[in-house]
């Protein structure tokens, strides 16, 4: 028996885990079409207007995809309940795989159709006299955070990723109010980041600065700004699938060596 | 076969186990009995490899727990006290388990279900603690697998479920299988047992098969307490006692007497 991945045994563990959770899946979907359909009465009953719905269902569709660890996953690493998870005679690395596809592409796919479904169902009962949503609200998630950021599609599909599996590995580490310690925790680094760079900062002098420019200017030199543009982009792939690879290998060895 | 050597583990500084050394052999049940805190769901928790050892090692098969191997954990599983189960059908549930244990029998599962009067179709979530119990030691004995660790198995089952439990652990054993019940009801397992382990924090009080301890020691209830007693406790009838066994006959163990001596002696 191949202990470090065997694929009929991956594949045995992922359709487990959709099963698994699939009761999960249905509550979120439920609540997340809920908020919809909430607003949806509110043009009914209140006369009121959504006028951007498609912000609001992009808002719900992060929302959900990235929280999604947090609940999927939650019992991965408590004392009590997260033995039977341990236990499943698979391997770590199938685990994470697992994991990751279930995070990266179930949920995601889960979550965009059901929220567009919804919009869609609605929207015919508006057709037929029924509230005011005009017009399907088809989003494309990866396209909005791309216009949101001003990334490439690839980078902005990356970004999405890497906040996904930073959600996998801060649910595999912290136990206990594992989203508040999330929030916390990043908030007190880019505070830390923020200080550290103005304490940093302050000591230069307008010489350091100016030969900062110099730097920057000569490394661009000759370059157009398309140019430049596609470089940082190629530095934020780079940046994007490093950090990747970190999240992922943290939430591998938590989940290989932590103690129930 | 398990072989533990000089296993220590504490809970930051509680210390829970001390340089214990033992070996639990195939083809064996075992009993393991402690008072409250000694570290019997821990013992069991580093068999599984759901803990670390800090210090000593245990090999299953040769295999160290700690590394989770997939081939490693088809071999084992662990029945925890407190079952909760997840929110889906007991079918469900182990058609998804049993498919990583290659040696499932589906059809003694159907038939210890019948046995225990579960519905398979019913949901954790629906259950009681005495049938969700049930319904996991039902899956646990079909899945057949070398090492089977069972924490409290009779807690929150009803009289007839005990005895059907004792029906189904004997009828499932065979000479490849060990089977390691930690419990305080010890006369749900009294007849069930082959060796018996009493564990302490600091060391192993006892590691007797059964037939060893009943060639050494004789249990009786009498009237008043026999003069060469090792050990005497008030009951209902007479006097438990145990004294040494001069006949090489067999009386029936009174385990929690046995218990109680043992730990009288320490």
């Amino acid at each position: 028996m191949n202990d470090t991945f065997d694929f009929g045994r991956f594949g045995k563990l992922f359709l487990y885990e959709c099963k698994n959770y699939l009761p999960l899946y249905i509550k979120g979907l439920i609540v997340f079409s809920a908020f919809i359909a909430a607003m949806w009465i509110a043009t009914i009953a209140f006369d009121f207007s959504f006028p951007d719905r498609k912000e609001a269902i992009a808002f719900l569709y992060g929302l959900a995809v990235f929280l999604s660890p947090y609940f999927v996953y939650k019992s991965v690493n408590d004392r009590k309940k997260g033995y039977s998870y341990a236990m499943v005679p698979a391997s770590t690395l199938e685990k994470l795989l697992s994991m990751s596809l279930v995070s990266f592409i179930v949920v995601p796919v889960a979550v965009y159709a059901a929220l567009t479904m919804t919009d869609a169902f609605l929207y015919m009962l508006s057709c037929m006299g029924m509230g005011r949503f005009t017009g399907i609200s088809v989003y494309n998630p990866f396209v909005a955070l791309a216009q949101f950021d001003e990334l490439p599609f690839g980078n902005a599909m990356l970004a999405s990723i890497w906040s996904i599996s930073t959600g996998m590995m801060f649910n595999a580490i912290f136990r206990k109010n594992k989203i508040i310690k999330t929030v916390l925790f990043n908030m007190a680094v880019s505070f830390s980041m923020v200080i550290i760079g103005a304490v940093v900062t302050a000591g230069f002098s307008a010489e350091t600065w100016n030969e900062i420019a110099d730097f920057l200017n000569n490394f661009f030199e000759g370059y157009t700004p398309e140019e430049m543009f596609a470089l940082c982009n190629t530095l934020y792939t780079f940046g994007y699938l490093l950090a990747i690879s970190v999240t992922l290998t943290i939430t591998y060895f938590r989940i290989k060596r932590v103690n129930y | 076969m398990i072989e533990v050597r000089n296993l220590s583990f504490s809970y930051s500084n509680v210390n829970v186990l001390d340089s214990i050394s033992t070996t639990f052999e195939q083809g064996r049940i075992y009993g393991l009995l402690g008072a409250n805190g000694v570290g019997k769901s821990t013992m069991f928790k580093l068999l599984c490899g759901l803990l670390t050892t800090k210090q000593g090692t245990i090999e299953i098969d040769g295999c160290s727990p700690a590394g989770r191997k997939p081939s490693f954990l088809s071999k084992i599983f662990y029945v925890p006290e407190d079952f909760d189960g997840p929110d889906m059908s007991i079918a469900n549930y182990a058609a998804g388990v049993s498919q990583f244990y290659p040696n499932y029998d589906a059809a003694l599962f159907a038939r210890l279900l019948g046995e225990f009067e579960i519905d398979v179709t019913r949901k954790f979530t629906s259950l009681s603690l005495g049938q969700r119990k049930r319904a996991i030691l039902a899956l646990a004995l079909s899945l057949r697998t070398d090492y089977l660790f069972l924490d409290e198995p009779t807690n929150g089952l009803d009289i007839p479920s005990k005895a059907e439990f004792r029906k189904m652990v004997a009828a499932a054993m065979d000479e490849n299988r060990t089977i390691i019940i930690s419990t305080h009801q010890v006369r749900d397992v009294e007849n069930l047992l082959d060796h018996i382990m009493i564990l302490d924090k600091r060391a192993v009080l006892l590691d007797r098969s059964v037939s060893d301890i009943q060639k050494e020691y004789w249990f009786d209830v009498t009237v008043n307490a026999p003069a060469d007693a090792l050990y005497v406790e008030p009951g209902l009838g007479g006097c438990c006692s145990i004294s040494r066994n001069t006949t090489g006959e067999e009386s029936r163990i009174n385990i929690e007497l046995l218990f109680n001596y043992i730990n009288s002696k320490k």
